[in-house]
């Protein structure tokens, strides 16, 4: 909500600034002037062409890096020879900006979608090959010897322990870095050559030094990732009711946790002002616990650096299975 | 018949042997603690007769079975409570029925009767994340003894608890295992408790190449208070003569291998 009103702020002084000339309108369009530009976009049916050509591209790449990405990933971990083979050529793949294979892959591929869905293709199978082949070696070997102790076979190990891990390293750890990639991708790609797409509306708009125009494209293509991405963060949240950080998220800000402190902390220093303690019931259930606390702890052997224990005889509560505390 | 017999056991990482030429039995139906310097090889120990590592040389034989690879029969509690952490709790104690194939409405009964022995009946339906230390220690009692093994392996289940709720976790662990016939062996750096618990204690020889050094009778019949047997003259006497022996052995390692 406070971000939503910074924003409007922000637009307000821009258009202020715009119209009042402080700003150059040739560089800086007012945002009416830009949403304007954006309406009209959307009304025409050739902005829809460019608009499914870019989406075909990118989600193209998307899904078919995800895939190659993921068996290359699974190949890599558990087949050894295969990540010697692999993890060189992807961990130099990864160093370099991979973007500077496009015109590469134009000479390769034509100017055609082939050529972008490549691209698309290279700078997101990187990611997921790693997001995966780490996530699979990364899993924790406790877990390994806890589902093999309870009579659980590869398979079970694979739908238990394997898979959740992978999942996690999908979403958390590539899902939406590949999708910014594979936009990325397809854009680039039809900047370098193309005939069609919104990298082609672009690349013709900041040929005709159009300002308005290649920003209502720019608040397309980052309209369309960010839903995108709110559609992952649905799934991360369904998928991931495990995790204690998404939980817990909420809770997290320094002024919850000054509110807490407050709330606490006030009526405490009144029963002290007032030196009452403070309300409660008369014998509480856990009264049991200050008991032993009260006492000298009992002393636990610790070896080899502690010294002999003394003997301890002080009483510890019986309790039967039913009735823990 | 033994529960566990062990004959002529050598196990080691790489070149090494951790354990070598080690042997022990153990009765079906007693509760056996092993103490040792850190580092002799106690996990090894536990993770070879739960096979999950291959020995060298020797044999190791679970209710006249020779060992290789991990048993139903079996029952494995870590330090660490290895719950799934993508799993709910009654999930978690599910597995290992799960894994047996048992029949769906067998499983749910079982889940729920273990659920309420081990008091979480209530969080059945929690993430471990939203447990205490002490309610995934029970989670993960009931999700290792629901399958029903015959020998119960603990690599020292209690270490990282606090004392209060370890002193209520021993008492309970004990009458659990009793309860169910079980046989156990608990690997404890504390000796008190490796005491007070169980009918015999082994020491181990300090690494590399451990053995069991010597078997200490506890004196003490079940059902036992605990608190009465801390107090009892014989006890002091015990955990005297196993501190000294420990010791001993302690003080043949380096002072390194005592750090690590
Ligand atoms: N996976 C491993 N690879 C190599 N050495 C190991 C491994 N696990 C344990 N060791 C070594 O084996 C010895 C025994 O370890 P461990 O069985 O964990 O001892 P304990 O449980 O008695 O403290 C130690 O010296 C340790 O360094
Ligand atoms: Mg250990």
């Amino acid at each position: 909500m406070r971000r939503a009103l910074a924003l409007v702020f922000f637009l307000l002084v821009w258009e202020g600034a715009s119209r009042m000339g402080w700003v150059n309108p040739l560089f800086a369009p007012p945002p009416t002037r830009i949403a304007t530009v954006l309406f009209e976009l959307l009304a025409s049916a050739q902005t829809w062409a460019h608009f499914w050509t870019t989406m075909l591209e990118a989600l193209g790449g998307l899904v078919i890096g995800v895939v190659a990405g993921s068996l290359l990933g699974l190949a890599a971990s558990v087949v050894r020879p295969v990540a010697d083979l692999l993890e060189p050529a992807m961990a130099l793949l990864n160093a370099i900006p991979r973007i500077v294979l496009a015109p590469l892959f134009v000479i390769w591929f034509g100017i055609g979608i082939a050529s972008k869905i490549a691209l698309s293709f290279l700078l997101v199978a990187v990611v997921i090959f790693f997001a995966v082949y780490s996530g699979i070696r990364e899993v924790d070997p406790r877990l390994v010897d806890r589902i093999l102790t309870l009579g659980g076979r590869r398979m079970d190990l694979v739908r238990e322990v394997y898979l959740p891990s992978l999942a996690a390293a999908w979403l958390f750890g590539g899902l939406k870095v590949a999708t910014g990639f594979a936009f990325t991708g397809a854009v680039v790609g039809e900047f370098v050559a193309s005939s069609r797409g919104l990298g082609y509306l672009l690349s013709f708009a900041q040929s005709t030094y159009n300002a308005s125009l290649t920003m209502a494209l720019i608040v397309l293509v980052v309209s369309v990732v960010l839903g995108i991405f709110s559609g992952f963060e649905r799934l991360e949240r369904r998928v991931f009711r495990w995790k204690p950080a998404l939980r817990q998220k909420q809770t997290t800000g320094l002024r919850d946790l000054l509110a807490r402190k407050r709330q606490r902390t006030i009526p405490a220093m009144a029963a002290r002002i007032s030196g009452r303690s403070q309300p409660g019931p008369e014998k509480p259930a856990w009264a049991w616990i200050l008991k032993i606390a009260e006492r000298p702890t009992i002393r636990r052997s610790e070896f080899p650096q502690v010294p002999l224990p003394r003997l301890s005889n002080h009483e510890v509560p019986r309790c039967t299975c039913q009735g823990w505390p | 018949m033994n529960a566990l017999e062990i004959r002529n056991l050598t196990v080691s990482y790489g070149n090494s042997p951790v354990l070598e030429d080690l042997s022990l039995e153990i009765p079906e139906g007693s509760f056996v603690s092993l103490v040792g310097p850190s580092g002799c090889g106690k996990s090894t120990l536990l993770r070879t007769i739960a096979g999950l590592l291959s020995p060298m040389e020797g044999e190791i034989y679970l209710f006249g079975r020779a060992v290789n690879g991990p048993s139903p029969d079996v029952g494995f509690l870590f330090q660490e409570d290895a719950l799934l952490p993508w799993r709910t709790v009654a999930e978690n104690v599910a597995l290992g029925l799960r894994f047996r194939g048992l029949p769906n409405e067998y499983v749910a009964r079982t889940v729920e009767e273990w659920l309420r022995r081990v008091g979480l009946l209530a969080f059945r339906d929690s993430y471990p994340h939203e447990l205490s230390g002490g309610m995934k220690k029970r989670a993960s009692l009931a999700q290792v003894l629901a399958p029903r093994p015959r020998i119960l392996l603990m690599d020292e289940p209690f270490a990282s608890l606090d004392a209060i709720v370890r002193n209520i976790l021993e008492a309970d662990f004990l009458n659990l295992v009793r309860e169910e016939g079980l046989t156990a062996l608990l690997v404890t750096h504390d000796l008190e408790e490796a005491i007070v618990l169980s009918e015999q204690v082994a020491l181990m020889s300090a690494g590399p190449s451990a053995r069991i050094r010597r078997i200490y009778k506890v004196p003490f019949p079940y059902p036992r208070d605990l608190v009465q047997v801390k107090g009892d003259p014989t006890f002091g006497r015990l955990l005297q003569q196993i501190w000294s022996d420990l010791q001993e052995e302690v003080s043949r390692m380096g002072w390194e291998v005592v750090r690590h």
